[in-house]
């Protein structure tokens, strides 16, 4: 009986043996899994990027998902991830607690500042806009639009969205962002926001911009991927991609795939710069 | 003796499968004080609790964690859908419980059930293109308000009061209905003077479950407020935004570290506090109808 039972579990560790010694030998040399999660800035890259890559290695398995970049840093850093996404630099603070993380810049963003497409303001100077987001201008006829109250909105504390908006806008004038602004948590609901409301103003990626709302001028220059590119058009940042240490063979695959020809003129056609030109 | 056995085994497994039950509540009470007690030694109960300024991530200065004006909105939020909900949904247990021929009362608890399973995120997307512009171009404001919210959570909550009542209602014993009938009074007198008051634990609990509800609900609240953490300026403003603290937590958290991090799970805290608090009273209240009754 006893011995009965010794042998079967042996046999069924040999079993197990077998089957995963079996696996790793029938994998495809080329099939790559990774799990990418981070900014919803990043995002519509990572999942451009994961569906053609996946396409192009049959068998691998790309898992492409939001949550932040502050989400994307700490995921990558505690091993849940294997890539992680930010649209903002890292802070000292990251830098500190999570020594280990490799920073990938995968591509150039600028961020527009919105507003409905009936407005007729399409020019701001970064002063009113200043003005505009401290709460000290509250009525569009202050900046040569209609008699009507400004609703502001904003992305939520936190976002590299945001973040890059302040460094740019808030910063040099060391001033909060008004309280009153309706929060909305991603570029798309912000979108939505201001393509439904007439009297409001809100900020999203250039990445984003589409006829349901219309970007203005800043200090007379338009947010286009050449003037982000040349430096002009102020409020920009670089999208990142973050590896715990020196990327292994599958995140290399994926990092080279993106910074490829490829993954390059997909960041084009998902709305960004690619990052070449920020060397060019 | 085999059977002894068996049934010890059962006896084992019905108590594991409670217990885990259990430990997964405390285990998750436990995570929460852990994030988010730090927090609250650092910066003090009632500063957390009474503060009017959430500033987290300040440009200068030093942060600052006032989660007021947020208790204010979920109360608020709440209470507003409970005005709305409350007396249609007692009106409505009334007529299923009382009025309603049996044809009626399937097709109406059908689709009040129908209304439960619509998820919470589709409410709050209707509310967000539809409400919230309306309230914008007929009452004026930025729409997005406590008064969206509140007729959202409204609809979400009518489905909970109306079976909760409606079973408080049917469970008054028939006798009372007969003897009010006998002595001469009409049905809708004996509704108002012997059955509502017969069924009153059950319909407050009703009441109470679904402020607990709409307190601790997320995905509408997040849509539609606006989430704006202060307080409505003038206070009763019910077309100004506010951020509940379910909203607050959600929107915030997937950027948040270290103490702007914890200060997310503090108000998780208080949330579960409040939550529990209402859940704990609405049974009371059921316990206390019950024993009376008998």
């Amino acid at each position: 009986m006893q011995r009965q039972i010794i042998v079967s579990i042996l046999l069924t560790a040999a079993i197990m043996v077998a089957v995963s010694g079996s696996g790793c030998i029938d994998r495809d040399s080329d099939a790559v899994k990774l799990q990418i999660a981070g900014s919803t800035t990043v995002l519509p890259i990572g999942e451009e990027c994961a569906r053609i890559f996946m396409k192009e290695h049959p068998g691998s398995r790309i898992d492409v998902s939001g949550g932040g970049s502050s989400h994307g840093i700490r995921a990558v850093a505690a091993g849940t991830v294997d890539i992680g996404c930010a649209s903002r630099d890292l802070k000292p603070s990251e830098l500190k607690i999570y020594p280990d993380l490799v920073l990938h810049a995968i591509a150039r963003d600028g961020i527009a500042v919105i507003v409905h497409p009936e407005n007729p303001v399409s020019s701001l100077t970064l002063a009113q806009v200043q003005g505009i987001y401290a709460g000290t201008i509250t009525n569009w006829k202050e900046v040569g639009g209609t008699d009507s109250s400004i609703t502001v909105v904003s992305r939520e504390k936190g976002s590299g969205t945001r973040e890059c908006f302040e460094q740019a806008v808030m910063v040099p004038i060391s001033e909060e962002m008004t309280g009153r602004a309706i929060i909305q948590d991603s570029n798309g609901k912000v979108r939505a926001t201001i393509a439904g409301a007439e009297h409001s103003i809100g900020f999203i990626s250039i990445g984003y911009l589409n006829s349901e709302v219309k970007s203005c001028y800043l200090d007379g220059i338009e947010p286009t991927p050449e003037n982000v590119v040349s430096g002009r058009y102020a409020v920009s940042r670089t999208l990142w991609m973050v590896t715990n240490g020196e990327p292994d063979a599958d995140e290399q695959a994926f990092l080279d795939f993106v910074l490829g020809a490829e993954g390059q003129k997909i960041v084009e056609t998902v709305g960004y710069l690619p990052v070449e030109l920020l060397q060019a | 003796m085999r059977r002894e056995t068996s049934e010890r085994v059962i006896e084992i497994l019905l108590f594991l499968s409670a217990a885990t039950a259990i430990s997964i509540v405390a285990l998750i009470l436990i995570f929460l004080l852990k994030e988010g007690l730090p927090l609250i030694a650092k910066v003090g109960i009632t500063d957390l609790c009474l503060g009017m300024d959430w500033n987290p991530l300040p440009i200068t200065g030093e942060p600052s964690y006032g989660i007021f004006p947020m208790i204010v909105g979920s109360f608020y939020v709440a209470a507003g859908s409970l005005v709305m909900a409350v007396p249609f949904g007692i009106a409505c247990a009334i007529f299923l419980a009382e009025i309603a021929p049996s044809w009626a009362r399937s097709v109406l608890k059908h689709s009040i059930e129908l209304l439960v399973g619509i998820p919470s995120v589709i409410l709050g997307f209707i509310g967000l293109v539809l409400l919230v512009p309306f309230i914008r171009n007929h009452f004026g404001g930025c729409g997005f308000s406590i008064l969206a919210a509140s007729i959202v959570l409204a609809v979400m909550a009518l489905p909970r009061i109306i079976s909760i009542s409606d079973d408080a209602i049917r469970a008054v014993p028939r006798e009372y209905k007969e003897a009010s009938l006998a002595l001469g009074a009409t049905h809708w007198h004996t509704i108002r003077k012997v059955i509502l008051p017969g069924a009153r634990s059950g319909i407050v609990a009703a009441v109470i479950l679904a402020m607990g509800g709409s307190i601790g609900e997320t995905m509408v609240v997040l849509m539609v407020t606006g989430n704006v953490p202060m307080l409505p300026s003038p206070i009763y403003d019910i077309l100004d935004p506010v951020r509940p603290m379910t909203s607050n937590i959600v929107v915030e958290m997937s950027y948040a570290t270290g103490d702007h991090e914890r200060a997310l799970f503090a108000t998780g805290i208080v949330l579960f506090i409040v939550v529990a608090v209402l859940n704990a009273i609405s049974h009371r209240v059921m316990r206390s109808g019950k024993g009376a009754r008998r």
